[in-house]
């Protein structure tokens, strides 16, 4: 070899890892924001902290009684003239919502409904050791609860705290988008029952559905976006002191 | 090496280690086709039937058009006041099962204070335009129904 190849050799080796993230931008973005993905808009201006939500979910998917166990819940955010910021989830809401009197003048004060983002690159789905976490293409992860172990990664890799450990099948649950319903037509729970509307529903790419429509007409933010996992649950009117 | 003893061999240790080594490796190979489920890996790295078996599960909220067939006076009237986007089931519970027999499930039916303040009583967090009541200073001690109707909200 003389010096002239190595030197040309070399030169591939240091521009490979370039390379590679282009490639691997290339594949991610063909495949990510596919054909045929749901997603939800979340309106904070209209929320109005009623909890309907909370009770509804909890009822159709068999969630525990327990106040402990959600798969969507409220967060109230209380901030305050001094820049304090103040945050409770009474429940997660399952009671609805208390007047309360600080002694500090209010800035402002909203509620922030949650649940699962779906992230189109879920640090849930990356790290289950027997694949019984996934991403369906219809964008929506589900949690295989009869191939499960149980080891509980997944709770501990979300970012969002979505995940909780359910009591009796002894496996991870999870929001699905209420993938029983939206699968049958029907909508999910919360957005049906939600009396402000201040949750929408459907495809993202569909020019038909209410959140294409939104997608297209408002800014929008998500939760946590610097960590890239790219959620499909968009927020409307979200300040920057939500988490 | 002493005699009478059979002379061993000096890579003995090794065979030996390789062949528990292959002989897992055998019995590996040939369970691990039984040992997959049959649908994992049809759409990616997961069980494929485990789609099927989240589609499956029953739903308790029912679709509020079904509503109209039965109860159309008590429908139109919803729709047509200031509660028309509340679904049916945000004050009477999922219906699903009422859907099905309707006499032996019957919907809830309970009004008080609380179930309309839980939307209703003055909080700093809501919207202001939302509609809302101090919890205190409006008529504490009596029932919202007594002048409000839940269907048609304005006052008697």
């Amino acid at each position: 070899m003389t010096r002239r190849d190595f030197i040309n050799k070399l030169k591939f080796f240091i521009l490979t890892p370039f390379f590679k993230n282009e490639l691997l931008n290339l594949i991610v973005q063909t495949f990510r924001y596919g054909k045929n993905k749901f997603g939800m808009v979340i309106d904070i201006s209209k929320c109005i902290g009623c909890g309907e939500c909370v009770r509804a979910c909890k009822e159709e998917n068999n969630v525990p009684k327990y106040p402990f166990y959600f798969r969507t819940w409220i967060e109230r955010y209380i901030i305050f003239e001094d820049g304090e910021v103040y945050v409770e989830s009474p429940d997660g809401g399952f009671n609805g919502f208390k007047k309360i009197s600080p002694p500090k003048k209010i800035a402002k004060s909203f509620f922030v409904p949650k649940l699962c983002n779906q992230c189109e690159e879920a640090p849930c789905v990356q790290v289950c050791p027997v694949g019984a976490t996934y991403e369906t293409d219809d964008g929506v992860v589900l949690v295989d609860k009869k191939y499960c172990i149980g080891c509980g990664y997944c709770i501990q890799a979300c970012p969002y705290g979505a995940r909780y450990f359910h009591p009796e099948t002894k496996t991870p649950d999870k929001c699905t988008f209420c993938y029983h319903r939206i699968k049958k037509g029907l909508l999910p729970v919360c957005v049906l029952v939600c009396p402000q509307n201040a949750r929408i529903f459907g495809k993202i790419d569909d020019p038909d559905s209410p959140v294409y429509k939104f997608l297209k007409s408002y800014p929008l933010q998500v939760l946590k976006s610097h960590l890239r996992t790219h959620p499909k649950v968009y927020y409307k009117d979200m300040d920057m002191e939500v988490r | 090496m002493k005699e009478g003893k059979k002379e061993i061999s000096k890579y003995s240790h090794i065979k030996r280690l390789f062949g528990i080594y292959f002989g897992i490796l055998i019995i590996f190979i040939i369970l691990r086709p039984f040992l997959i489920p049959k649908s994992f890996g049809k759409f990616g790295h997961y069980r494929a039937d485990s789609i099927a078996d989240n589609i499956n599960l029953p739903t308790k909220y029912a679709d509020i058009k079904e509503c109209e067939s039965c109860h159309e006076e008590e429908y139109k009237k919803v729709i047509s006041y200031s509660h028309k986007s509340l679904n049916c089931q945000v004050c009477h519970g999922a219906l699903s099962a009422h859907i099905e027999s309707p006499d032996e499930n019957k919907p809830l039916k309970e009004m008080n204070r609380n179930s309309c303040g839980i939307c209703h009583f003055e909080i700093e967090s809501r919207p202001s335009s939302f509609p809302q009541v101090n919890e205190k200073e409006h008529n504490p001690d009596e029932e919202c129904i007594e002048c409000h109707i839940p269907h048609n909200p304005s006052i008697k």
